[in-house]
């Protein structure tokens, strides 16, 4: 393992040119370098401390100085290679570095020590999903999901997303309900889910979520826009033309203030474009028809 | 909840008796002996149970330490002063004879820095060091201020831990560091203790129908919030039956635009409030226009003088008048944002603020503990007090009149475009009503202070990925912390990458000091892109030396301490910002520009009287000529004369009159040309003795714009009319 992080240790040298190269920039401000010069002299004083170098690290690595970071990983591990959240913070710069394969490898040195440590298990999804092993990642983060007692949406996004890239739509919906169930109405869930109804043709369900966002807003034109735009897909022109009116009169009905904003200017754009597809694919019903 | 005996001779007898056997108990007092181990070996592993020998340790009186001068026994820090240890041991044995009558313990430490506290073997209470195994080697936390250092921290001790007889307290003192100049150990701990708060009032999650009153304890009790419209006269009450020391009580069903005082205590007893410094105002209704108050507060969290005199700058300049709310731009209680911190920067020190007015609160970097943070703030997830439900206390919505508020977490949320956060956002800012939108969050878009917006990764992102969706919505006001300066833009709009890409020409919307004395206001006129003011202000705790403070989106930058106020009123919002000697540092107002108002809502059909109207199209439509239409059935669906314009009137009876009969007697001016300004006045008389048929009928007002040659060109939004008997 030691010959094994040298190597890693050496790949990183290899690696830190190209992430400078890619517009990342050291950003230490007055804030860290206080802080770090109080770990500084903590560390003068007690030099054989390896949690100040973890500590030291942690900072250095958040001020994309990775070079100094990992150094002061290697000499907390050279004091205390068994300390706890070392081989995390391993795998978490290489992780920002987007080395994978070498995070995995702390991410699960870690987990051999601390089976089911939360943060280890949720980086490890992370380096999955880094990796393209959707269907893997969804596994984990399954697992993520059982060992956090409140999941943030951004979680249950995550878990989704993984089980919907893994190709398993109907589970990663399923995950979105369950979140919903436990969050209520969360726009960025049910927008999610939304759109995997869609890509499954389950329109009715969809429509049924855009109904509830509706029901929380104080403006609907919005989500009549949506609605239309799902009826659309759905092959439901009267219906799509009945939302979108009603999208039309709302966006008119706004005060002026509210009206003359880019976002609705946006949306009054977007309507119009799905009249202008309603008309075609109307225009092709009646040709399909004659 | 003990039951009482039957009858009331025996009430009275059982009333004694539960006194005399509830008595508070002092177990150990302040000023204790204690035997002590200050050679910084550790002892055996048994060293805080009742059967360890302890006969070769130092015995003394409490207060023990060294380096503040004030204990009555100085221990030993060892050989070397750069190098003290950082572990000392205490014991102190005391007796209990019958355990089954002792309802609570309570235990109060005073330490410096970090302490461990042993009951019978037992921790009851870690104040001020990390979980996890603890070792001599352990630090503390962090290092303990001078105002922390004379406070005593309480604890909540389950009394099944007493034995009969014989028991132990033990406690470990750690430093934070072996160069610490001082260490010290105090404590009582007592039975049967009378709960008192420790901790606020404080107020959380205000809406126009609730709100939720938090308060801590001593000791673990239930809670129970009496309310009513004065003092004595707390009529209603609200009891959460949980016995905790952190209490969050929320009230609901609360009539809109109305003062409550309140009382908070136990199911039995009151224990703080019942007066004038004990109140809270709910929100008015979402949408409804009235003046409101904010104060804004950024990285105010150092716990000493500085932020106690912003406080008080800002109350000796707005005075009296109540603060309808407070943000907390983020660090709010250095270093870490731990519970105690929080005790200090927060609750010491903004007292009288936190019991009558609801603070909100963003995370910043120094909110290093999340428990503790979500512990301490009660924050909308399922939109409780307005906006779209976020499913997270880290970003969320609120309400207060017309002003939509939204929070968003620079810090730790996911802040990519597409991400949970900013789809949330967008779903919320399309779903407001509000006239007002105020976003607020750590980390600035905009700052060459402390720290440099064009560098660092949670600043460029917020810029990036969240200014054109917040600008795309019209938002009025950023607001943010951790730059310790105070910067306040232009209004302006579109610069979304770093400040070299700055480009007056497109993105200055108004490049003058936007103040009615000065170059004039910010006007921000119907129609996109009209410009944000963005306020940088993480100066409220202290000032530094780092940063150029020249970034080209500045109006005003400037090393100075102090605190912001908006008020709202109508579609007019002033900002002030309060140094620390009392002045008004900067200032500027930002108006809506509303194209039709009116002086008045309503007139008396009997009494008669004139609304005068005000016409502002602004200067591109000087010359034009404007005609004032009337409906009296609604502003829907409107009247569409092409090309976008929409007049939001219906065409009935008394549209055709304003239309064929403009100069008669009750229209003043409904038709005329607009002035070099593109403004004008119009009047509506109505005469005295009015028919009182027309009693509750609403008028509505509306005008069309129209050049020589171009037809109509603008329609204005409608005001209304009420007409009374």
């Amino acid at each position: 393992m030691c010959f094994i992080r040298t190597v890693l240790s050496l790949l990183l040298l290899f690696l830190f040119p190209l992430a400078v190269a890619s517009g990342h920039s050291f950003s230490r401000h007055e804030g860290i370098e206080v802080e770090l010069q109080r770990i500084t002299d903590r560390i003068a004083i007690r030099s054989n401390r390896a949690e100040l170098y973890l500590e030291r690290g942690a900072l250095l690595r958040l001020s994309g100085d990775w070079m100094a970071a990992l150094g002061d990983y290697r000499r907390a591990e050279k004091i205390n290679p068994a300390l706890r959240g070392l081989d995390l913070a391993f795998a978490t710069l290489f992780c920002e570095l987007k080395s994978w394969r070498a995070a995995a490898g702390f991410v699960d040195d870690h987990l051999d020590r601390y089976p089911g440590d939360l943060e280890g298990v949720r980086l490890r999804a992370e380096i999955l999903v880094g990796q393209r092993l959707h269907a893997d990642a969804a596994h984990v983060y399954d697992q993520v999901l059982l060992l956090t007692s409140s999941p943030s949406p951004e979680l249950y996004l995550a878990c989704s997303s993984a089980h919907a890239r893994s190709g398993n739509v109907s589970g990663a919906i399923a995950i979105l309900d369950k979140a919903l169930k436990q969050l209520g109405p969360v726009p960025s869930l049910q927008l999610y889910a939304i759109e995997l109804d869609r890509s499954r043709g389950s329109f009715d369900t969809a429509l049924e979520r855009v109904a509830t966002l509706a029901a929380l807003s104080a403006r609907p034109e919005r989500w009549l826009v949506l609605r239309g735009e799902i009826e659309i897909d759905a092959g439901r022109e009267t219906a799509a033309r009945v939302s979108l009116e009603a999208a039309r009169t709302s966006i008119e009905q706004l005060n002026q203030a509210r009206r003359s904003t880019r976002a609705v200017g946006e949306l009054a754009g977007r309507l119009e474009s799905l009249f202008a597809r309603l008309e075609s694919r109307e225009i092709c019903n009646m040709e399909t028809t004659q | 909840m003990r039951a009482l005996g039957v009858g009331m001779g025996l009430i009275g007898v059982l009333s004694v008796l539960e006194i005399a056997v509830c008595a508070q108990t002092v177990l150990i007092p302040v000023g204790a002996d204690w035997s002590f181990l200050d050679q910084g070996v550790a002892p055996a592993a048994d060293w805080n149970s009742i059967g360890f020998d302890d006969m070769l340790w130092s015995p003394g009186q409490a207060p023990l330490g060294y380096g503040d001068g004030d204990e009555v026994t100085v221990i030993s820090f060892g050989p070397d002063p750069d190098n003290k240890f950082i572990t000392s041991w205490f014991r102190h044995p005391f007796q209990v004879a019958d355990p089954s009558q002792i309802q609570n313990l309570r235990l109060r430490v005073l330490r410096d820095d970090g302490a461990v506290v042993y009951l019978n073997g037992i921790e009851v209470a870690r104040s001020n060091v990390n979980p996890g195994p603890i070792t001599p080697s352990t630090l503390a936390q962090s290092s303990v201020g001078s105002v922390e250092e004379d406070f005593f921290f309480s604890y909540d001790v389950d009394p099944a831990l007493l034995s009969v007889g014989d028991n132990l307290l033990a406690v470990e003192i750690h430093q934070y560091t072996g160069s610490s100049s001082d260490t010290s150990l105090d404590l009582d701990f007592i039975a049967n203790v009378s709960p008192s708060v420790i901790r606020g009032p404080y107020l959380q999650l205000g809406s126009s129908g609730g709100v939720t009153v938090c308060w801590r304890t001593d000791i673990a009790t239930d809670g129970r919030v009496q309310f009513g419209s004065a003092p004595g006269l707390l009529n209603q009450f609200v009891i959460d039956s949980d016995e905790v020391q952190d209490h969050f009580v929320r009230l609901t069903g609360l009539t809109s635009e109305t003062e409550f005082f309140y009382a908070v205590g136990t199911s039995t007893t009151m224990l703080a409030g019942d007066d004038v410094d004990h109140s809270f105002k709910t929100a008015p209704l979402p949408g409804t226009a009235r003046p409101t108050r904010v104060w804004v507060l950024g990285d105010c969290g150092t716990a000493n003088a500085i932020p106690q005199a912003v406080r008080d700058a800002y109350e000796s300049v707005t005075g009296t008048e109540r603060t309808d709310l407070v943000l907390l731009l983020g660090d709010n209680a250095y270093n870490n944002g731990a519970d105690g911190e929080y005790e200090f920067a927060i609750f010491q020190t903004f007292t009288d603020m936190l019991r009558k007015s609801v603070f909100w609160s963003t995370r910043g970097n120094h909110e290093k503990s999340e428990l503790d943070y979500f512990s301490i703030f009660e924050l909308p997830t399922a939109g409780e007090a307005g906006g779209l439900p976020s499913g997270t206390e880290h970003y969320y919505a609120f309400d207060h009149g017309n002003v939509h508020f939204v929070c968003l977490d620079s810090l730790s949320s996911d802040r990519s475009v597409g991400g949970a956060m900013w789809t949330w956002a967008e779903a919320d800012l399309a779903s407001t009503n509000g006239e007002w939108i105020v976003a607020f969050w750590h980390h600035p878009a905009y700052t060459k202070g402390s720290h440099d917006s064009d560098l660092e990764l949670n600043l460029i992102e917020m810029r990036t990925n969240f200014l054109p969706l917040l600008e795309s919505y019209g938002v009025d006001i950023v607001l943010a912390g951790h730059s310790h300066s105070y910067e306040r833009s232009f209004l302006i709009n579109g610069h979304y990458l770093d400040s070299s890409t700055w480009d007056a020409t497109t993105m200055l919307i108004d490049g003058g000091d936007g103040r009615a004395t000065g170059s004039g206001i910010y006007k921000k006129p119907l129609g996109p892109n009209q410009g944000t003011a963005y306020l940088t202000a993480g100066c409220s705790g202290k000032t530094s030396a780092a940063g150029t403070l020249d970034h080209p989106a500045m109006y005003y930058s400037a090393r100075t301490l102090g605190s912001a106020v908006l008020e709202f009123d109508g579609n007019q919002l002033d900002v002030q910002f309060i140094n620390v000697f009392e002045e008004i540092e900067d200032q500027f107002t930002l108006r809506k520009e509303i194209a039709f108002e009116a002086d008045q809502v309503s007139l008396s059909l009997s009494a008669g009287g004139t609304q005068t109207m005000i016409l502002e199209s602004g200067s591109g439509r000087a010359g034009d000529v404007y005609w004032v239409f009337g409906s009296g059935t609604g502003t829907a669906p409107g009247i569409d004369f092409g090309g976008g314009v929409i007049l939001p009137l219906n065409y009935d009876a008394y549209f055709r009159l304003t239309l064929f009969k403009p100069f008669v007697a009750i229209f003043g001016d409904f038709l005329g040309v607009l002035d070099a300004e593109g403004a004008a006045n119009a009047a509506f008389h109505l005469p005295p003795g009015s028919d009182p048929a027309f009693a509750g009928a609403t008028l509505w007002h509306a005008y069309l714009t129209a050049s020589m040659i171009g037809g109509a060109e603008f329609a204005s939004n409608a005001i209304s009319l009420t007409l009374d008997p």
